[in-house]
């Protein structure tokens, strides 16, 4: 096990470096933060001022060791937007935000998605296996955009439940959290009625039926137990999906988080920003699978075996 | 919260001593302003009472190299000394016209306090600071700011709202669905949702005025004399082709689809009465030489030879992305594309962000048309420069030898009447040669909830398309 931890880190570690060199080159492939943050009217003068105390003038090859020397020390640069502020530090501060977020969208899916799935295995072809198909087939194909600014009107404005949006309580969070799990809710539905529908259909489980246990023990503990290692694989990549749709869900819920902060660093070129942005969401996401993979060997033996 | 020297006039516009400054006086050649402070002004948080010491502690602070606010550039360069303890001189080697502008709400220089500098250094204004306004800074946090009136202001005038909450929602429906749902009292939209808000009983407040001017800009028109980057081949380095794309367009029509009425012609972009070089000829003949007349449009093009003349027809558009573009501009760009596409043009709308348009405008390479705005009505002296010279901005590109000349002929202008007189010539030239593509004066509008809020005077030209804060009247 722990000779396992010390590969999966080292596999980080490497792709800590690819993206940070992605991300840098990337951003920088987009334009110049200068003509993004200085006003209309100011000239070549002041550009060039602006360019050399942010070393824009230097190789992009000797920008990007400066960076990565400073990564490794844990310094991400300053923001260039928000002048005088560390921008792994505006990203740290805004993170627990849009962890919040993430983390209440995904306990909304599993508690929704996991059961549905189950109820419309044991239940196939009948009205619930449908609904359960219409919400899953929805949950993909609804835009999030649209069904956030819907669910505001409906539930907010029309029905006066909860609020628009902005921060402040729980109820502050019931909306963008709905929004956000409906992606999670419609893959993690499909795919636990299909396993679940081998599971059932296994040797094993006729075996538990012919020795007389309890069908609904059979259903919920040997069944489920074995189909949940299909929806865990893609729940870890969902998890880590989810971080980058909040870009677009704090934009329309005005969600204080980390992926509003991209989009005002992205449309500022705020280089240092994006940068420490993508590397805290990638090691969210590599943290996301990690934890996958534990759970895997938690579930099901035969990994732990191997 | 934080003032600078000199105030604006919530309904003209105008310059006034509402702000800091309660007189100012400049020497002959306009090489020396000086303003004397209001006696008695507190700031906010008990950092005493406002002196020149703090005028020329925030001046030092603001021009610093690493500075990149709006018109900075302008503000530079100055020996600023405190005469008395509320009396302060800047002092330049070149002639300040129109330094007023660059003190007041629509500059760069606003009063911190001194003390508090001295106490807390710069991480007090970044979290607390203390101003000199009717409001009072409270807290902040991402997305949200609060702010409390002051009891007893200076300035005489007590608000009618005890707190003011800004919350920055970016999308424009959530902050309509905040109105509606009675969350906000006052919300910035768009102009369709405008109407849409009142239809549903909302009033909007609006502008005292236009504020906004928009332009469709000739860019990449570098035709001063053997400038390598001067394209004669693209179809707008022709005035005839100029004058066509500006003929084609039902501006009338145009303004009742996207306006709802708070919109006006706008004859020469930048001009405007209240601003030096104001030509109302120029006005008079917009109609017979800019009206809409698509027969014209035609006839001019087929003089022109187009599109055969050219070796790549194509009217290229950028239209800049982002959330700080006003939405009605694809709207409006793509009505203006089916309006030359009507007349026989060959049109392309090309979606590129502002940088990105920006960073080719500096590597002189931005050939194509784009919309922008005059947003706030900034000084003639700085637009005809950051529009029309060589030195200026990367996002407007129409320069020749000849608008050069007039230009500095008019900084070089030391009395106002023949300032007055250059800066016509500027506009005039500009007019004649089709140097853009003017579109209208747009009234900022602000949808209210009339059961809370029943007036604001604001004049729309302070920098920002909203101002005047203390100014908003709860509804009884």
């Amino acid at each position: 096990m722990w000779w396992y931890l010390a590969k999966r880190l080292l596999q980080s570690l490497a792709t800590l470096f690819v993206v940070s060199f992605l991300a840098f080159f990337m951003s920088r492939i987009s334009g110049s933060p200068v003509d993004a943050l200085l006003p209309v009217d100011a000239g070549q003068e002041e550009a060039d001022i602006l360019i050399a105390e942010w070393g824009l003038d230097r190789p992009l090859p000797v920008q990007y060791l400066t960076f990565l020397g400073n990564a490794l020390q844990g310094d991400l640069g300053e923001a260039l937007k928000w002048r005088g502020q560390s921008a792994l530090g505006l990203v740290l501060e805004r993170l627990p935000a849009t962890m919040t977020l993430a983390g209440a969208a995904i306990l909304l899916g599993l508690v929704i998605a996991v059961p549905l799935g189950v109820i419309s295995a044991v239940k196939k072809g009948t009205w619930i296996d449908r609904v359960a198909k219409v919400i899953a087939l929805l949950g993909q194909s609804l835009p999030e955009f649209w069904l956030g600014i819907v669910l505001i009107w409906i539930l907010a404005v029309n029905l006066g439940w909860l609020p628009t949006s902005g921060t402040g309580g729980l109820s502050h969070l019931v909306l963008p959290a709905i929004t956000l799990s409906t992606t999670l809710v419609a893959a993690i539905t499909r795919l636990t009625r299909s396993a679940m529908l081998d599971a059932l259909d296994s040797e094993f489980i006729k075996l538990c039926r012919v020795k007389g246990v309890r069908e609904r023990r059979i259903i919920w503990i040997h069944a489920l137990r074995n189909a949940v290692s299909v929806p865990l694989t893609y729940f870890g990549v969902l998890a880590g999906a989810i971080l980058t749709r909040t870009v677009v869900i704090e934009t329309v819920f005005a969600w204080p988080g980390t992926g509003s902060l991209v989009i005002e660093a992205v449309l500022g070129r705020d280089f240092a920003v994006v940068q420490a942005a993508m590397i805290v969401f990638v090691l969210v996401f590599i943290a996301a699978n990690l934890l996958v993979d534990i759970l895997y060997a938690v579930v099901d033996p035969r990994i732990r075996v191997e | 919260m934080l003032q600078p020297l000199v105030g604006i006039d919530p309904v003209t516009g105008a310059f006034d001593t509402s702000a800091l400054a309660e007189s100012w006086t400049h020497n002959d050649d306009l090489t020396e302003w000086t303003f004397k402070l209001r006696e008695g002004i507190q700031f906010h948080k008990g950092y005493g009472e406002l002196t020149a010491e703090d005028v020329i502690h925030s001046y030092e602070l603001h021009t610093a190299d690493d500075s990149t606010l709006t018109d900075v550039n302008q503000l530079r360069g100055a020996e600023v000394t405190a005469l008395d303890r509320y009396t302060v001189r800047f002092q330049y080697d070149r002639s300040q016209f129109i330094f007023p502008s660059y003190v007041s709400y629509k500059g760069a220089l606003v009063i911190y306090s001194k003390a508090q500098f001295d106490a807390e250094g710069l991480d007090g204004y970044d979290t607390n600071p203390a101003g000199t306004g009717a409001y009072e800074f409270v807290e902040a946090s991402p997305g949200r700011m609060l702010f409390q009136r002051v009891e007893d202001h200076w300035s005489g005038h007590t608000p009618d709202f005890e707190e003011m909450e800004f919350r920055f929602v970016p999308e424009t429906s959530t902050r309509f669905a905040m109105l509606e749902a009675g969350e906000a009292d006052l919300a910035i939209l768009n102009a369709e949702l405008n109407q849409d808000a009142e239809q549903r009983g909302f009033s909007l407040l609006q502008s005292s005025i236009a504020g906004e001017q928009s332009v469709i800009h000739f860019n990449g028109l570098y035709g001063t004399t053997g400038d390598p980057a001067w394209r004669p081949d693209l179809p707008w380095a022709d005035v005839r082709i100029r004058e066509a794309l500006n003929r084609a367009i039902n501006r009338e029509e145009l303004m009742d689809v996207l306006f709802n009425e708070n919109a006006e012609l706008n004859p020469v972009v930048i001009m405007h009465p209240t601003r030096e070089g104001y030509h109302p000829e120029l006005e008079e003949r917009f109609e017979a030489e800019y009206g809409y007349d698509p027969e014209r449009a035609r006839q001019l093009m087929q003089e022109a030879n187009y599109p055969d003349a050219f070796e790549d027809p194509t009217i290229r558009i950028a239209l800049f992305v982002g959330p700080a573009l006003p939405q009605d501009i694809t709207l409006q760009m793509e009505l203006i594309q089916s309006y030359w596409n009507a007349v026989g043009f060959e049109v392309e709308i090309v979606e590129m962000d502002i940088a990105a348009a920006a960073e080719l405008g500096r590597a002189r390479e931005a050939y194509f048309l784009n919309p922008a705005r005059n947003i706030g009505l900034r000084p003639t002296d700085v637009m005809v420069g950051a529009w029309y010279t060589v030195a200026g901005g990367p996002l407007a590109g129409y320069e020749s030898d000849r608008i050069e000349e007039l230009i500095a002929e008019y900084r070089q202008e030391l009395i106002p009447e023949q300032r007055e007189a250059s800066a016509r010539e500027v506009f005039e030239y500009a007019f004649e040669q089709y140097i853009e593509i003017p579109m209208f004066e747009i009234f900022t509008q602000v949808a209210a909830n009339p059961d809370t809020v029943s007036g604001w005077t604001y004049s729309g030209s302070a920098g920002s398309v909203v101002s005047h804060w203390e100014l908003i009247e709860a509804a009884q």
